[in-house]
């Protein structure tokens, strides 16, 4: 059976590698996603104070930050005992908006867009690329179109950087901001800040109206074979994002073979038969026998789990039955939220006063431990936490590409990117194209996917759970 | 008229100044190779890449320099990104730019950029081999210059700044992440004028000469005594643990994102994260900073006794 490796893999987060095993037909009958590194995030945060978490884990991920902030922020809260008023709950949702709105215009021109665009298309990008690079490249995409999206290419770089000045408006600075904490917003909305944060959405909206939806669009009736190439195991999860109280959200949930149900983070397992960690004491081993990933395979009631824009789509919308999840419409999920989340901020504007409680409300009762479970632009994020002594005694981290790039579980099962590569047909074994197409789609970030959490009767996750 | 003829002077004289001006700038000098290798990193450092104003990203990729690898930006992947990689590599001529840390740890596995016929390239490999064929070397970020987030204590994989792992001399642009213009003002200074004037850090005094706190806009607040109590407050923000006193950089001129906003600004302390000792010698980041260091913990004083300045300027 021959073999292909394609390493590294690039534009996206983070180093990832993937082994392709092909029959005498071209079709993929195995792969295998190796997650190429590892930081130990947990351990780091063990001893520390419950507040350094935020801007801590804020540097899990440079992508999605503020992902990683907004969750360890409403964790650390339910820890010190902190409530957020309505006005925190509406400003910190504007500002993790921005954070989706930077990460899908990004993912889809700067990452994904390249795969549809002929090399020579971009040759200013990259000196080295010589013109053999993609043989029998499928371009179904005329001169001018190619670059109508090259413009487009340039102009997403304009807004997706407007994304994060307004983030910076409240953030101070991002990646990785500091206005969000547990006490609260420190930088309050007055109408000087209001007019530039919605000056700046609006640029942003216009983009999205303008290029990003017709683009995703024209790559869909282009590429109409990518509908079902790169379908995954057809099962959803998300750990719900925005406040329902406040409008536009999308709910918690799980969706297994068109059957939606309500979501149970004790049903949360993480196995590592296949990834370099030994097991009984789960130290990294590099050369562990068999493995061959950093990244572990979180499992929902033994099965993997898709999540991300598609997972949400899939959920808040209730399909059932029908198969939908592929390339384009993973593509397609990605930018119908970032129009969808740019009105909901929009909405959320009109109700921001200017001044209001920016500060958390002491109201509850400090906790020893907690979980926080919300989805992130890739996906469901679980962050928990137990304090003993008053510093972290432990801290987990369980990020989407967790799921969406897990290696094989204890029994085999494959995780959903994996899944998603196998019965896949390759055109040209030296220039497998649809490999980077399948696998981008799910937006992958390897930065976040590694992580280290204790397993000997601590896998299972136990926390008090008041998701 | 002599008016006249002085006119044409001018703007003879003015163009050819233009000309010479328009010669020296990157668009029309032949462009530098440029190699951006990620390590054990969060990404973040590119991704602040991405967000720089003047000039924009697609002056920095089509004029400044010729990208031959960038892992995050690159069409390319597998093999055809790596030969692109090897063959500037061999020619000996390119600018080096690396994100996040050295993993040292488990033989370099905790950190594999690509591996080909099953051989892993480890970062720590990769780094000794592309160094001593680099004209110059600029570890972007805080991890790539001092181990950074990524070595953070206990360090689990034994991260390291790349100075501390080749021989070669190496710029530090640290930050957590990068700020784009200290990136794009130090490449445009080895393009323009060679290297740049370094600290004893290694880090262009350009950017980092001075301390936050010789800047800061609240200054006056911390001369009268007058303190924040709580983040949000607007005056000094010493209390609430800020590092800016013992922390180079120009972030109260130069601010962050398209120059509108930095920490303090926004009514928080700054973390001192273009400082070796970042973050564990900023932590607690809320408790006044001498009274951090003795919490900071083994590995941080580890950290800081291995710090560029006890080593000669190589």
């Amino acid at each position: 059976m021959p073999k292909i490796t394609i390493s590294p893999i690039t534009r996206i987060s983070g180093l990832l590698s993937i082994d392709i095993m092909l029959d005498s037909n071209r079709v993929v009958q195995e792969a295998n996603c190796s997650g190429e590194q590892f930081r130990g995030f947990e351990l780091m945060l063990k001893g520390r104070q419950p507040e350094d978490a935020v801007y801590f884990t804020e540097r899990i991920c440079g992508i999605c930050s503020m992902a990683h902030g907004y969750t360890s922020t409403r964790l650390v809260r339910k820890i010190l005992g902190l409530e957020p008023t309505p006005e925190i709950v509406l400003l910190e949702q504007c500002l993790l908006g921005a954070e989706f709105l930077q990460n899908h215009i990004r993912h889809f021109y700067l990452l994904a867009l390249p795969d549809y665009l002929p090399a020579a298309a971009l040759p200013r990008i990259n000196q080295g690329l010589s013109p053999e690079t993609a043989p029998g490249f499928d371009v179904n995409v005329s001169q001018a179109q190619q670059h109508m999206l090259l413009e487009h290419y340039f102009r997403a770089m304009e807004a997706s950087r407007k994304c994060h000045e307004m983030l910076a408006v409240f953030g101070g600075k991002i990646p990785h901001q500091h206005g969000m904490t547990a006490a609260g917003v420190a930088v309050i909305p007055t109408a000087s800040r209001q007019v530039q944060f919605r000056s700046l959405l609006h640029q942003v909206q216009d983009f999205i109206h303008e290029a990003f939806l017709p683009d995703l669009h024209f790559i869909a009736e282009r590429y109409p074979d990518y509908e079902t190439i790169g379908a995954g195991p057809n099962r959803f999860l998300c750990f719900g994002l925005f406040d329902p109280r406040y409008g536009g959200h999308f709910p918690a949930g799980i969706m297994v073979d068109g059957r939606p149900q309500t979501i149970n983070p004790r049903a949360i397992r993480e196995d590592i038969r296949y990834s370099w960690y030994q097991e009984t004491t789960e130290n990294p081993l590099p050369e562990k026998p068999g493995a061959y990933s950093w990244v572990k395979a979180p499992r929902y009631q033994g099965l993997a789990f898709e999540g991300g824009p598609l997972a949400r789509k899939v959920i808040a919308s209730g399909l059932t039955g029908t198969t939908i999840a592929g390339t384009i419409p993973r593509l397609a999920a990605r930018a119908e939220e970032a129009a969808l989340i740019a009105s909901w901020m929009e909405e959320w504007m009109n109700y921001l006063p200017q001044t209001g409680r920016y500060t958390a409300q002491p109201t509850g009762v400090p906790r020893s431990d907690a979980i926080q479970i919300n989805d992130a632009p890739r996906g469901p994020l679980l962050h928990a936490m137990m304090v003993s002594g008053g510093t972290i005694g432990r801290y987990t981290v369980i990020t989407p590409s967790t799921w969406n790039f897990s290696p094989k579980d204890d029994h085999g099962e494959r995780g959903p990117a994996e899944a998603a590569l196998v019965g896949t047909v390759l055109a040209d074994i030296k220039h497998p194209l649809e490999v980077g197409r399948i696998i981008r789609a799910f937006d992958p970030c390897l930065s976040c996917a590694t992580h280290f959490i204790a397993r000997q009767g601590e896998n299972q996750i136990h926390f008090d759970l008041e998701v | 008229m002599g008016g006249r003829d002085q006119f044409q002077d001018f703007c003879t004289g003015f163009r050819e100044e233009l000309d010479s001006l328009a010669r020296a700038l990157p668009d029309s000098t032949p462009r530098p190779a440029f190699i951006w290798l990620e390590a054990n990193a969060c990404s973040g450092d590119s991704i602040s890449m991405l967000n720089t104003v003047q000039p924009n990203l697609g002056q920095l990729l089509c004029k400044m320099v010729s990208v031959i690898y960038w892992s995050a930006l690159m069409p390319d992947q597998g093999t055809a990104a790596v030969d692109n990689l090897m063959a500037t590599a061999a020619s000996g001529d390119f600018i080096l730019a690396v994100e996040g840390a050295i993993a040292v740890g488990g033989r370099g596995r905790f950190a594999v950029p690509f591996r080909i016929d099953g051989y892993n390239f480890t970062s720590l490999e990769l780094i000794r081999w592309l160094a001593p064929k680099a004209r110059y070397i600029i570890a972007v970020g805080t991890c790539a210059s001092f181990g950074g987030p990524s070595a953070a204590r206990p360090n689990p994989s034994d991260s390291r700044g790349v100075w501390e792992v080749v021989s070669e001399p190496v710029i530090n642009v640290p930050g957590c992440p990068v700020n784009p213009d200290w990136f794009t003002g130090t490449l445009y200074h080895l393009i323009r004028f060679g290297p740049p004037e370094l600290d004893r850090y290694r880090r262009p005094t350009l950017f980092y000469g001075e301390t936050i706190h010789a800047h800061c806009q609240r200054r006056s607040y911390f001369d009268n005594g007058i303190f924040a109590k709580k983040l949000g407050d607007p005056e000094c923000m010493y209390n609430l643990g800020c590092m800016g006193p013992v922390t180079g950089s120009d972030c109260p001129y130069r601010l962050w994102n398209n120059h509108l906003n930095w920490p303090v600004k926004a009514s928080t302390p700054c973390i001192g994260c273009t400082k070796s000792g970042f973050p564990d010698r900023s932590t607690p980041f809320l408790t006044p900073f001498p009274e951090k260091l003795p919490r900071a913990g083994r590995g941080a004083g580890e950290r800081s006794s291995r710090c560029p300045r006890s080593r000669s300027v190589r």
